[in-house]
């Protein structure tokens, strides 16, 4: 249990960090940014993991792991997963999530019909904005190409699309 | 060597893993043999049942006496399951949910892996993806229709006060 009790700790600690950062600092790769703020965090969390005692001073024998290397190592994952699949997954969310946007949008602006949503998503910005934000991250990391009033599909996002196909149909998702 | 027996973090973390990939291939399975519309409420009842058999699995285990100390192992693998979860979650929804992913696909099946902006702002960024949308966050009972109209449940209104919070503090913008 010492490896999950750090990993609250320091994942407490990396979110108040981060909302430092992003309230201090002008970052403009936000994503990247936080994945590079935890990956320096690694390394204190080794550290603090070996410079405690195996029972933090306070755990029962029940909830002491007799391996401290077991314990470190499922501590690591632990911290990871809170990383990738909360922190990171609520900034998504919170940045990009599309039916997210809309509850806001419909919690701020009252009832709305689908053409006043179109119009009125994120703060009047439109759909159309959505989506060509979509494109430019498609187009930023080569997957697709834009060529005049057409979008082509680079080898790089054809390799990608195949294998998301593969996974929808193994997901049985339409 | 690790004797297993001496590491009940492993045996959770072993077990946990286990239970976690019976869950994710039952849950594939269910999903080519049933047509079902709540996938999510599904995939969260698997989850549970999937804890409950790793629970089983570490009382039995602790009865033959080899277990050293099933409640360490009992909170692992629980713990185990949580966070191979919750990294697996974020991934179904992008697969199934990502305009980008879509693009991507419908790019690939179309001729020359090429569309004009016209028609994949028609598929992607039009009233009818909206609707589809907002059909999904009706189901889960975010939003609730009146006619043409949509409205925020109290369950919305609670995500939504959540999330502009979230925003607020990170100062994040309008974003979507």
């Amino acid at each position: 249990m010492k490896g999950i009790l750090i990993a609250t700790a320091m994942a407490t600690v990396y979110f108040i960090a981060v909302t430092i950062a992003f309230r201090t600092l002008d970052v403009r790769r936000r994503a990247a940014f936080m994945v590079g703020v935890w990956l320096v965090t690694l390394p204190a969390f080794v550290m603090l993991h070996q410079l405690t005692p195996a029972d933090l001073g306070v755990l029962p024998v029940s909830l002491t792991e007799p391996l401290p290397l077991v314990d470190l190592v499922f501590g690591v994952f632990a911290y990871t997963a809170v990383f990738f699949g909360g922190i990171l997954q609520l900034y998504n969310l919170a940045d990009r999530g599309f039916s997210l946007r809309v509850l806001i949008d419909l919690a701020s602006g009252g009832p709305m019909t689908v053409d006043e949503i179109v119009k009125a998503y994120s703060a009047g910005q439109g759909l159309r904005w959505m989506y060509a934000k979509r494109l430019e991250g498609l187009v930023d990391h080569d997957l697709v190409r834009r060529d005049g009033a057409h979008v082509r599909l680079t080898p790089s996002g054809r390799r990608l699309a195949r294998v998301f196909a593969w996974l929808q149909r193994a997901l049985q998702i339409d | 060597m690790i004797d297993l027996g001496q590491s009940p973090t492993l045996i959770g973390v072993l077990l946990g893993a286990g239970w976690f990939l019976i869950h994710l291939a039952t849950q594939i399975a269910m999903f080519h043999l049933v047509d079902l519309r709540q996938r999510l409420r599904a995939i969260v009842a698997l989850l549970g049942a999937s804890m409950v058999g790793a629970l089983f699995t570490i009382t039995g285990l602790a009865h033959t006496g080899w277990l050293v100390d099933a409640t360490l192992a009992a909170l692992t693998s629980l713990l185990t399951m949580m966070c191979l979860w919750v990294l697996y979650m974020p991934f179904y929804f992008v697969i199934a949910a990502s305009l980008s992913v879509r693009t991507l696909i419908m790019l690939a099946s179309s001729k020359d892996g090429t569309l004009t902006l016209e028609q994949l702002e028609t598929c992607f960024a039009s009233a009818a993806v909206l609707k589809d949308r907002l059909a999904m966050m009706e189901a889960y009972r975010n939003v609730a229709a009146r006619g043409p109209v949509f409205t925020v449940t109290p369950k919305g209104r609670t995500i939504a006060a959540a999330f502009s919070g979230l925003k607020r503090i990170w100062e994040l913008g309008a974003g979507g």
